[in-house]
């Protein structure tokens, strides 16, 4: 709440759900089973987590086939390189879309998602419809999200259930050559990481 | 980090789960097995046939009894399985290569 | 397989392949309560205080009705409040006890934020608790300067009761939860609510 900011009104009053979290937090700092300063910290920490990160990695990828290399061998290490720290227990696969391959990934059971480097999900990712349906009828969602693939592509679609999370390695747009690392990277947005847009040449903010 | 060139020294022996059952290539059923209250294995792949794409390494604690809260015993490897789109969902409309791509417990796996 | 065996086999959350309409591509930038909740959940994890399966778990637990009708946080902070009752790492009352108290803190503040707000000009106003126990506003200054001039030789009648003093009931609910938490709680008011 900001009184300075704005009219205080009785919306600003905390919902239940936000009460029931600032309580639990509270009464779990006192029993000294977390820090008091823990949850801010983690804030700092998945706030600094961004699509911009992922979009980083693709454009090094493209420009550097020997991390390229190491990215498909092992997406966590390669990450780690660049100072991606994951700060939980997953490993990360990355995916490479070619040609003739086009990656998708979805979480049938839940919203797993490779955080430590894209940031919070998008909420149509965690909502029903596209869990159910990614798995069932790729080629309709992505045709849905204005993706079409054509009949020889074949499309791989990743559901996460253990400690692996995805990342798929777009495509890069034909027309970018001598384009600089950042100028590559502006151009990757969170959808095309998760696999239901490509990458094209028209430059975009990161979504 | 390929070990092709090296020879393990004879005459160690691996504790429980820390060799890998199955290999990339080979052909595994997944368990048709129904267990409620907690699951990591989706329906739609329970008793479906797949090859094994890849190893995850390294081993880790069944998923499954974690989420009852136990964080430690023995290890088992997890594997990336490919398994094509038109065996999971009769009539599918897409192409025959389109496939899924599905990480699995060793407990839940077995040699076709 | 009778139609309730599938239901039990068939985890709530679980969705491949289920009919599920048009994806609509919505998103929304998390609310801060909503961050404390994900960055509450990291960090019980690290500490392996309900790790990141048992929260699963523990959202599967809620059951279908309740997956439905709660939101992705909402469902987290419920699983987590069940998982520590279960291992005993607080109680409901507890929890109770402290929701109480974080709304209360929650509503005054609001209260206080929203009352020097709209005081803006200097009020003449003091809060009182009338003998019956509800809460009103009395005026101090004016009101009881008239009463002793009321009273005086001079006449009440010499002088008519300024209009801003007259009685004025006016609610405003403590609380805006909508959610049944709280009832909102009446105050009367002889503020002039500009």
């Amino acid at each position: 709440m900001h009184p300075h900011d704005h009219t205080p009104s009785i919306d600003d009053a905390p919902g239940y759900y936000a009460i029931m979290e600032t309580a639990i937090r509270e009464l779990l700092v006192e029993k000294h089973l977390i820090g008091p300063e823990e949850i801010r910290r983690q804030i700092e920490v998945l706030d600094s987590r961004t699509p911009a990160l992922g979009a980083k990695v693709v454009a090094k990828a493209w420009l550097d086939p020997e991390f390229r290399a190491r990215l498909l061998a092992n997406g966590r290490a390669a990450c780690e390189e660049l100072g991606i720290t994951f700060y939980d227990d997953t490993q990360l696969i990355v995916l490479e879309n070619t040609d003739k391959i086009h990656n998708l990934i979805v979480c049938t059971l839940c919203s797993c998602y490779p955080r430590p480097v894209l940031g919070s999900p998008p909420d149509w990712y965690k909502l029903n419809p596209y869990r159910a349906r990614a798995v069932k009828e790729p080629r309709k969602v992505l045709a849905e999200f204005g993706t079409p693939i054509e009949e020889d592509v074949e499309i791989r679609v990743s559901d996460s259930t253990a400690a692996v999370r995805y990342l798929v390695l777009p495509l890069r747009p034909a027309g970018t050559e001598g384009f600089s690392e950042d100028e590559l990277a502006s151009l990757v947005t969170r959808d095309a990481m998760i696999g239901v847009m490509k990458v094209n040449t028209v430059r975009r903010n990161i979504q | 980090m390929t070990t092709n060139e090296l020879m393990p020294i004879p005459g160690i022996v691996k504790a429980d789960g820390e060799a890998p059952q199955f290999h990339p290539g080979e052909c595994v059923v997944i368990s048709a097995r129904f267990p409620i209250g907690h699951y990591r294995v989706p329906l739609y792949i329970r008793g479906k046939t797949a090859v094994v794409e890849a190893v995850i390494e390294p081993p880790a604690v069944n998923n499954e009894e974690e989420g009852f809260g136990r964080n430690a015993g023995t290890k088992r490897h997890y594997y990336r399985l490919a398994i094509p789109l038109r065996e999971l969902w009769p009539g599918y409309a897409g192409s025959a290569s389109d496939g899924l791509r599905i990480e699995v417990s060793e407990s839940w796996l077995e040699s076709r | 397989m009778t139609a309730s065996g599938n239901l039990i086999q068939r985890l709530p959350t679980e969705m491949g392949g289920l009919p599920a309409g048009p994806i609509e591509r919505v998103e929304h930038e998390l609310k801060p309560w909503e961050k404390r909740c994900h960055a509450l959940a990291d960090v019980l994890d690290y500490h392996r205080i309900i790790n990141t399966e048992e929260k699963r778990c523990g959202v599967e637990a809620l059951g279908r009705e309740i997956v439905s009708a709660l939101s992705y946080y909402e469902r987290w902070i419920v699983a987590f409040a069940n998982i520590l009752f279960r291992k005993q790492l607080m109680t409901p009352e507890e929890l109770a006890v402290k929701m109480d108290e974080v709304a209360a803190r929650h509503s005054q503040e609001t209260y206080n934020a929203i009352c020097k707000h709209k005081a803006g000009r200097r009020s003449f106003f003091r809060r009182a608790e009338a003998r019956d126990g509800s809460r009103h506003y009395r005026s101090h200054g004016p009101i009881r300067r008239l009463r002793s001039f009321s009273r005086s030789r001079v006449g009440f009648n010499r002088r008519a009761a300024p209009r801003w003093l007259a009685h004025r009931r006016t609610s405003i609910p403590r609380t805006g939860v909508v959610d049944g938490y709280s009832q909102p709680i009446q105050i009367d008011l002889r503020i002039d609510q500009r």
